[in-house]
């Protein structure tokens, strides 16, 4: 056996005291569940930690800050449509994704109470597709957006915002002024769970994003010209869809593992 | 060792210029001489020059009783007790002088302790014949209620690489259990892993709870010679690892020599990213498994690698969830007086119980 010394290493996952020392809320935000209890140790914890005691005791009037859950990493969450040049991930839809956010998180009893509510005090700063815009400047107009998650169990004060692309323009995602229209939903999923985190009050909440899995497909399209050419194009055409479906299912994996942590996360804070 | 050189060393002590001084029995066992104890611990409560101390038996528990564990309390004297886990962990190396198995005799013992002072260490070495026990012995020993537990490897033991893939694969399990009883809002404390744990959130001030050979703790044998750690005591006064006597003092020039040779920078470490964050620069262990305090074992090197794997492992697990016991115990440097404040509070509360 012989001392092998490390010659690289990822830096862990994991903050080190001075980064927490930046963010001194994150300790008044995560109390364990005995100190939440105690309104005395509450206020003792203030106390230590230099920090005002209203937002740490139990019941202030102003309600407990949300809980925000950190975005978990799994899948690019980028991807781009437009030009010829351009191979599109498959992007899930708003159905596909609320779908499996369903069947995951009823696993762990948690049930949709129907149309959530708006997330009070949550907006952002949009645009809003104009169908009936005549002129390429006139496609988007400028809008105020509040924050309505997508899944959202009354019972448990759990909310789910799945960003799919339907959501970027209105949650402030960048417009193109080119042919190709580039997507970075992860980036929207941490500003929406930055406004949580800021003006959020009363609710447990987590921002999933579309996976974007890439398509993977690389069958010349059929030459022209050839006898069976109407069937070549057709299976084509079978092999494409086919690439496609499996980059969805190559998502909605994704996306469970992004749920996955987010029970995990759940856990840590006492709500299963 | 004589009362006389028992209160020298407290003497040596105040001299220090510390506000409170550790003084710790150790041996050999220490409750063998249990009068000594209480000599030492009047002395120290009396001193003439009005010094504190702060004092702990580390015991194998065989003597500990009731009456021992009395006077630790009117004393506040910590009591820490070797055990090494389950029966089949612990009967391999803990044994009677006639051979005969010690677990069924020390486990009241234990138990015994741990309801009189809850918050005792537990110290659980690990050999390569106990280790598949790992896992299950630290389990075991938190369900009798041990909240603070030291494990150790024993890394002058006879280690391959068979023995060490089953390491691998009982830390592995020690994180999950830490997870789970973090996320169960367990208080507890394991000391590989929170070690390790430090060693990245504390970043440079890590390096205050690394081992300074001969600084910041000295040892003393029972005819009162010094040594820089209690690995070197067996080495003698002869060996260039004595440093003086309770009579005439500190070489300082012996215990400077020996802190340079300590601090030199290890060859087999130079290009290591994670030095750092490693144990390497206990000059006992190194001395104790390479003979030499600046040369580091391939043992300790392996494990330290391990065990950071396992602790990164676990602490991006829990920040991940922003859990709130691993934030509050990690980051929030009030958290062990609040944490008291706790169970003062609820003492039959959810933690306490486990």
């Amino acid at each position: 056996m012989k001392a092998r010394p490390v010659r690289r290493c990822k830096r862990p996952a994991y903050p080190t005291r001075l980064d927490v020392a930046a963010d001194p809320a994150l300790l008044e935000r995560h109390l364990p569940e005995g100190w939440k209890r105690s309104a005395r140790l509450a206020a003792a914890a203030a106390m230590l930690a230099g920090a005002g005691t209203a937002a740490l005791t139990p019941g202030c009037a102003s309600g407990p800050p949300a809980e925000v859950a950190p975005i978990f990493d799994h899948g690019s969450g980028r991807g781009a449509l437009g030009c010829v040049m351009v191979v599109p991930p498959a992007f899930l839809s708003e159905e596909e994704a609320l779908q499996v956010i369903s069947e995951v998180l009823a696993e762990h009893g948690f049930t949709a109470s129907g149309t959530a509510p708006a997330l009070k005090g949550v907006t952002f700063a949009g645009h809003r597709l104009n169908p009936e815009a005549v002129t390429y400047a006139d496609q988007f107009s400028s809008t105020r957006t509040p924050l309505v998650p997508d899944f959202f169990d009354a019972a448990r004060n759990v909310a789910v915002e799945f960003v799919s692309t339907a959501d970027y323009f209105p949650l402030g995602g960048e417009i193109s002024d080119m042919s190709v229209q580039s997507y970075d939903l992860k980036g929207i999923a941490h500003s929406a769970a930055g406004a949580v985190n800021k003006h959020g009050s009363g609710v447990y909440f987590g921002a999933l994003y579309d996976p974007t899995a890439s398509v993977k497909f690389d069958v010349d399209y059929p030459r022209e010209g050839t006898a069976n050419y109407r069937e070549e194009v057709e299976a084509w055409q079978q092999k494409s869809r086919e690439a496609v479906d499996a980059a969805k299912e190559e998502s909605k994996e994704l996306l469970r593992e992004q749920l996955k942590d987010f029970v995990d996360w759940l856990k840590g804070q006492g709500v299963i | 060792m004589t009362p006389e050189i028992g209160r020298r060393v407290l003497d040596m002590a105040a001299q220090t210029g510390e506000k409170s001084c550790g003084i710790i029995f150790f041996g050999g066992e220490p409750l063998l001489h249990r009068d000594l104890i209480y000599d030492l611990v009047d002395y120290g409560e009396t001193h003439p020059t009005g010094q504190r101390y702060h004092f702990k038996v580390t015991t194998n528990g065989v003597l500990l009783d009731e009456e021992f564990l009395a006077y630790s309390l009117r004393h506040n004297i910590l009591v820490a007790m070797s055990f090494d886990g389950v029966r089949e962990a612990h009967d391999v190396h803990r044994r009677f002088p006639d051979g005969s198995p010690t677990f069924d005799c020390l486990l009241p013992r234990l138990q015994l302790l741990l309801s009189a002072r809850p918050y005792s260490s537990v110290y659980t070495v690990v050999n390569p014949d106990t280790v598949p026990y790992l896992a299950d012995s630290v389990a075991f020993l938190a369900g009798l209620g041990v909240r603070y537990l030291i494990v150790s490897l024993n890394y002058a033991a006879p280690w391959d690489e068979a023995s060490f893939a089953v390491l691998a694969r009982q830390c592995e399990k020690l994180g999950d259990l830490y997870i789970q009883w973090t996320r169960a809002n367990r208080k507890f404390y394991l000391s590989p892993l929170e070690v390790k744990l430090s060693s990245h959130i504390n970043c440079d001030c890590y390096h205050q709870d690394r081992c300074e050979l001969a600084q910041r703790q000295l040892s003393v044998d029972h005819e009162g010679y010094l040594y820089p750690c209690v690995q070197f005591v067996r080495a003698g006064r002869e060996s260039g690892w004595c440093i003086g006597n309770v009579f005439d003092g500190i070489d300082e020039s012996a215990r400077q020599r020996i802190r340079a040779a300590s601090n030199q920078e290890k060859e087999s470490c130079a290009d290591c990213t994670v030095k750092g964050r490693c144990n390497n620069t206990c000059g006992c262990l190194n001395w104790q498994t390479t003979g030499t305090v600046n040369a580091v074992s391939p043992v300790l090197c392996r494990y330290e690698q391990m065990l950071m794997r396992v602790a990164d492992r676990v602490g991006k697990k829990l920040y991940r969830e922003r859990n709130a016991l691993f934030l509050h115990k990690h980051y929030n440097a009030a958290y062990p007086v609040l944490s008291l404040l706790e169970d003062a509070a609820d003492p039959a509360g959810p933690v306490s119980s486990r």
